[in-house]
């Protein structure tokens, strides 16, 4: 990617393509773990998609101005250390200042830190070597993405309940093949971004 | 100044539920950055000679010479870096490494042009973002191979019945994405090529 | 008899409580790099050396380290190895650093780790903790290994990059497509919990509590059930002393840079 990769081919490919989950296998923890009701499965991706965005506005400066080039190797270290920080800081705001948001989104806060989707973004921004604006909003469009595949796995996920499943499929195995057949009806966008 | 002293004893006791914490972590980190530095130390040479060696193996591959120098040039308010090719004392051709977007993120390609502004040979650096076993087949001989002896504006044909005559290749079948994206990545090289050919002229 | 205490714990990590299979940890990378089998074997690898090295300190440190901060610290400490690990295989096996990619530090956020540190090293001696550590990345390392050659095989005819049938069948692809990748874990979990019916063992329903893997970090790990079990009650109550936990995060950060 380059400076000329405009804003909407970024959030397209974040949202569609180069899905999060389905296509890139971030974040599978809690597309597989939080994905049983809409609800749930909605609340948990505007956390993630809210941390992405917070995180990469902190992490793209400091890589950017502290770290590069001499310090690159520090890269993880801080960046989850940074990470770790920032759950913690939204969640003790939203406690303190924004009541009804902590209690909807609350208790999804702490599951982030170790969610590799929220790390791996803040690292893809860098090695794909976009800018501060770009990384903004490929954060968002994988956070949007994230919150799509989520959604529709929990409507599938929703159907499973009461479908006949044979007796060795049965939990967590049927829950994967539909995931992969999720992933499938995915593949067809690929390509959109050129 | 024992006041201060115990003092400052008081505080930590007083505070020893967030201070021993705090240090803890502190030196933790501390411990953990000194490891990282010694091990990049360590390591970070290597990684540059090995990035280099892996650059200048790539170079011979494609386009024989007594030895590569780094160029620098700006190019439509562009500033690009190259290599020329030099046998003899003289530039026998350059070699870019240009970027174009296939189906799931940058191609890498490094193209080494003749001096009479044909494709002297391509190498795929890098379609790790490629379908594997679709788009992942452009880095397959039988693919960048085609590109030999074509001039700029290569076009890609679907169906195989490219003519290299007529300056066309053939697309990787099912990956016709991800061969217009080298395509575009070499077309850009001989772009470069042809204004810094015209410039030493 | 101490022996084959500390064996156990070695071949529990590989059968018993395979991380992959039966605990269903780690599930991002198992999916992605598992396009080859050499990949299974170089992210394994990357993998259990962390592990080994993590819960060995983890484990030293285990009664220095306030309760409060034990999850920073032990995400510093598992950083700091996996940092280590990425500079050496990008110095001495470029072609693993190239075909892991990003999947290569994101082995920080690798559940099994976190959760090792969490459930085993810092509560148990040395010895035992690296024992645990491998024998949790052998169970890692063979599970990625055998998925990555199950899709290798049916999506590209080759096993370790050596043709099998390639010659005479058409491969399918889509197991090397994100697809292929569900589908496949999903019916190796199916047979895993086929053999643990058999043996009368429960099956994986589910990545609830009792697998969520930092239980102790996500305090409240059950999302999906209707009921909230004691536990995780508990962990909210301890949920108000983390408050304080931000401020030191927030000074340790900022040191390292």
């Amino acid at each position: 990617m380059n400076n000329t990769t405009s804003i909407v081919s970024i959030l397209l490919a974040g949202i569609l393509t180069n899905n999060m989950v389905l296509s890139k296998f971030l974040g599978i923890c809690p597309f597989l773990g939080v994905s049983k009701k809409v609800n749930t499965a909605f609340s948990m991706s505007i956390a993630v998609t809210l941390v992405m965005v917070i995180a990469t506005a902190v992490t793209w400066p400091i890589y950017t101005y502290l770290l590069y080039p001499n310090f690159t190797y520090l890269e993880t270290v801080v960046f989850i250390l940074v990470i770790a920080a920032i759950v913690q800081l939204i969640e003790v705001f939203l406690k303190k200042f924004i009541k009804p948001i902590y209690n909807a989104l609350g208790i999804y806060l702490p599951l982030i830190t170790t969610n590799c989707a929220v790390l791996g973004i803040t690292m893809l921004n860098i090695t794909d070597e976009l800018n501060f604006v770009q990384s903004l909003f490929n954060a968002l469009g994988a956070g949007l993405g994230f919150m799509l595949a989520m959604i529709l796995f929990a409507g599938v996920r929703s159907k499973l309940d009461t479908a006949d499943i044979p007796e060795f499929l049965k939990g967590l195995p049927i829950t994967l093949i539909a995931a992969a057949l999720v992933a499938l009806s995915f593949l067809g966008f690929a390509g959109i971004g050129g | 100044m024992n006041k201060i002293l115990d003092k400052i004893k008081a505080f930590f006791k007083a505070n020893s539920e967030i201070i021993t914490p705090t240090a803890v972590l502190a030196i933790i980190c501390v411990v953990v950055t000194l490891a990282l530095s010694s091990t990049n130390l360590l390591t970070a040479s290597r990684i540059e000679e090995l990035a280099v060696e892996t650059q200048n193996k790539a170079m011979a591959k494609l386009i024989e010479a007594d030895e590569y120098t780094l160029q620098a040039a700006v190019l439509a308010d562009e500033e690009i870096e190259y290599n020329a090719a030099i046998k003899d004392g003289e530039t026998v051709g350059l070699i870019f490494v240009t970027e174009a977007n296939g189906y799931g993120g940058a191609v890498s390609v490094m193209t080494a042009v003749n001096m009479d502004g044909s494709v002297a040979a391509i190498e795929i650096l890098d379609a790790s973002n490629e379908t594997p076993g679709l788009g992942q087949n452009v880095t397959k001989e039988s693919f960048y191979t085609q590109f030999n002896g074509l001039k700029n504006d290569i076009a890609v044909i679907k169906g195989g019945t490219a003519n290299a005559e007529n300056n066309e290749i053939n697309a990787v079948t099912g990956a016709t994405i991800s061969s217009k994206a080298v395509t575009a990545a070499v077309n850009q090289a001989l772009d470069y090529a042809a204004e810094i050919i015209v410039k030493e002229d | 008899m101490k022996k084959s205490k500390n064996l156990s714990i070695l071949t529990n990590g590989i059968i018993k409580e395979n991380p992959t299979l039966r605990l269903v940890l780690g599930t991002c990378p198992t999916l992605a790099v598992t396009t080859a089998a050499i990949n299974g074997i170089g992210m394994g690898v990357a993998a259990t050396i962390v592990l080994v090295c993590s819960n060995a300190v983890i484990s030293l440190l285990r009664n220095f380290i306030p309760d409060k901060v034990r999850i920073p610290a032990f995400i510093t400490v598992i950083a700091g190895f996996v940092s280590v690990v990425q500079m050496l295989v990008k110095a001495f096996a470029p072609a693993i650093d190239e075909s892991l990619g990003i999947f290569l530090p994101l082995i920080v956020v690798n559940c099994i780790i976190l959760a090792r540190a969490e459930m085993f090293a810092s509560k148990n001696p040395v010895l035992p903790s690296i024992l645990d550590g491998l024998g949790m990345g052998i169970g890692f390392t063979a599970t990625l290994t055998l998925m990555g050659a199950i899709r290798e095989l049916l999506g590209a005819g080759t096993i370790f990059s050596l043709p099998v049938t390639s010659e005479f069948i058409d491969p399918m692809i889509i197991f090397l497509l994100p697809p292929g990748g569900f589908f496949v874990f999903g019916i190796l979990v199916a047979l895993s919990n086929a053999l643990a019916k058999k043996q009368g063992k429960p099956i994986v329903e589910h990545l609830g509590c009792a697998n969520c893997p930092s239980r102790g970090a996500c305090q409240n790990a059950v999302l999906d059930s209707e009921e909230k079990p004691a536990e995780c009650e508990k962990a909210e109550a301890e949920k108000a002393e983390k408050t304080e936990e931000v401020k030191t995060v927030e000074k340790v950060g900022g040191s390292d840079e």
